[in-house]
């Protein structure tokens, strides 16, 4: 678990952050949202001391950073920036190997571990170990950089706008990749955007931030459905209601029976996706209900728009 | 650029076994002479031999060289960490000013303190010698993109780490090119060590000077010239080598950043 107790820290006179407070589950990802200047990136690298507070404590399971050394602490903390921060002079496995090779690891176990980490996000070791940095896309720098991030298997991740400088269409894939990756490794994330629906993707708790104060700390859900104030219902928009809907899983609004869907068009809707997909489905047709399926095509049951409206409204899931 | 290189080997080793004749064997230098030069008397200087010259000449170079690359470089590393960064702009203010001095000038400030020969001449250019090694040290390092740094720091590099694994390697290729300028420079003018008795190849420019004799003249410059080129060629000779653009050390990695 990490806490942050009432952290203030300076730029020159500006207050970047005024007495921040809020804890960071273990296993979950606890996204740090808010506009440009809010102090999202500052509380980020308070974490690791790339700076320090001026005022107030960062705890990491109840000791403060404070009593670690600093590159021990760092080195118990994966690290993801924005447009990788790979160094150039070095081949992906040797990226990728650099904090075991700073904890003394040698180097037959940094290449082995190197290449299950390539395999895990999905790049061929053969293809990539011996790359340089230069020779890689952007999203393929990125898969890079968690891979670096989690060589020494740290319980902590901090990921500072890890997607920020991906196209949109590669971003979606690995924030997918990321979901499902996280949902194997259960780390502990801090992950730091400013887009919002990043974080309603992949939070489980969502700080959102202000000019260096905490205006909510909540689920995504709870953000959407019942911002705390109007700069809160400002920053979540108009259409918070059908982010939403992004968040819940069409498997635990539909019914299960199967005699009620109609067969007069070939519309469906698989069971494993959002309600926000469900309700754009039965939007474009004719009926209020739309049928569920597996992924073998099998009709599982029906969900409604009725249902759907109810899950919008803050109804908890029957 | 393998092909490339292929073709040049022989022309290099050519001209090696030309200039190294010239150096060594009196009778084809002379023959050389007599044929640029018809109608001198007197082609080959007999006070000191070119070979000896040279190698005056290549220990002036050699020494200062050394002193002031470790010199240069020492001072450009420390004046880019934290506890020397308050220094960085009156060295570099210092290092532009010292470069509009021309090396004379240098030697004409240094003869009176340290006296004849080669001693004061050595001063003079590894104080002259420190400087573009001194600003390479501080661009090659100055550029390396901070992200990159502040990246490193957050896996976990001591200060140390972070210089010698991430700052000297991206650096490194500006200042080999530092070094590289001062030891060209040097060669050219330690020639004017010759005028306060340091040896080398001044001492047959500034005979052929005196006695207005051309072929002095052309003996020493041509000598110069030829390890100057000699010596550039070595360099990017090493560049090619530990500096294979392959790597990407070259083109980088670039970084679109926003802030937050």
């Amino acid at each position: 678990m990490i806490e942050f107790d009432r952290v203030v820290k300076y730029y020159g006179t500006h207050r970047a952050l005024d007495g921040v407070s809020f804890t960071v589950p273990d296993g979950c990802v606890t996204v740090l949202i808010g506009p440009s200047g809010c102090g999202k990136s500052t509380s980020l690298k308070l974490v690791n001391r790339l700076l320090e507070p001026d005022d107030g404590y960062v705890r990491v399971n109840g000791r403060p950073v404070k009593s670690f050394a600093v590159e021990e602490l760092r080195r118990g903390i994966g690290y993801v920036i924005q447009s990788a921060g790979l160094l150039p002079h070095m081949t992906v496995q040797d990226n990728i190997g650099l904090v075991p090779r700073l904890l003394g690891r040698d180097k037959a176990w940094r290449r082995a571990r190197a290449r299950d980490l390539l395999d895990l996000i999905g790049l061929d070791p053969h293809a990539y170990a011996r790359k340089y940095p230069s020779q890689l896309s952007g999203g393929e720098a990125q898969r890079v950089g968690v891979a670096r991030a989690l060589a020494a298997d740290p319980p902590i991740l901090l990921m500072d706008e890890p997607f920020g400088a991906v196209d949109p269409l590669n971003r979606e894939t690995l924030q997918n990749e990321f979901i499902s990756l996280q949902r194997k490794l259960k780390k502990t994330v801090i992950f730091v955007t400013h887009d919002l629906d990043e974080a309603v993707r992949v939070a489980d708790r969502i700080v959102l931030l202000q000019d260096g104060l905490v205006i909510q700390e909540a689920a995504p859900e709870e953000l959407l459905g019942r911002p705390s104030n109007a700069f809160a219902r400002d920053f979540v928009g108009t259409d918070r209601a059908l982010k939403r809907l992004g968040r819940f899983s069409v498997s635990d609004y539909m019914s299960h029976d199967t005699r009620r869907v109609g067969t007069k068009d070939h519309a469906s809707v698989p069971v494993d996706a959002t309600l926000r997909e469900a309700l754009s489905r039965i939007l474009a047709i004719p009926s209020d209900e739309i049928s569920v399926i597996d992924a073998q095509n099998r009709t599982l049951g029906s969900i409604s728009l009725e249902a759907i409206r109810r899950a919008g409204c803050g109804g908890e899931s029957s | 650029m393998k092909a490339r290189s292929s073709h040049i080997v022989p022309i290099v080793i050519g001209l090696c076994l030309v200039f190294g004749s010239f150096i060594f064997s009196v009778g084809f230098r002379e023959m050389v002479l007599r044929a640029l030069f018809p109608a001198t008397r007197e082609l080959i200087y007999l006070r000191t031999g070119l070979p000896h010259m040279l190698g005056e000449h290549l220990s002036l170079v050699l020494l200062s060289s050394v002193l002031a690359s470790i010199a240069g470089f020492s001072l450009g590393v420390f004046v880019t960490r934290p506890y020397g960064r308050e220094f960085l702009p009156l060295v570099r203010g210092l290092s532009s000013f010292a470069q509009t001095f021309p090396p004379v000038a240098i030697l004409a400030l240094a003869f009176p303190v340290l006296g004849f020969g080669f001693r004061p001449t050595v001063a003079a250019l590894f104080a002259f010698g420190i400087l573009p090694v001194l600003n390479n040290t501080i661009e090659g390092i100055e550029s390396v993109d901070a992200s990159l740094i502040e990246a490193a720091q957050g896996q976990g590099m001591t200060p140390g780490q972070v210089l010698l694994q991430t700052e000297l390697p991206l650096a490194a290729q500006v200042i080999v090119a530092g070094i590289r300028t001062s030891v060209i420079i040097n060669i050219g003018t330690a020639t004017i060590g010759a005028t306060i008795g340091a040896g080398g190849l001044g001492t047959v420019i500034i005979a052929g000077l005196v006695r207005n004799n051309t072929a002095f003249v052309f003996t020493g410059a041509i000598t110069a010239a030829g390890i100057a080129l000699a010596t550039d060629w070595l360099f990017s000779r090493l560049e090619l080598v530990f500096f294979n653009p392959q790597d990407g050390v070259r083109s980088g990695h670039d970084s679109t950043r926003h802030s937050s």
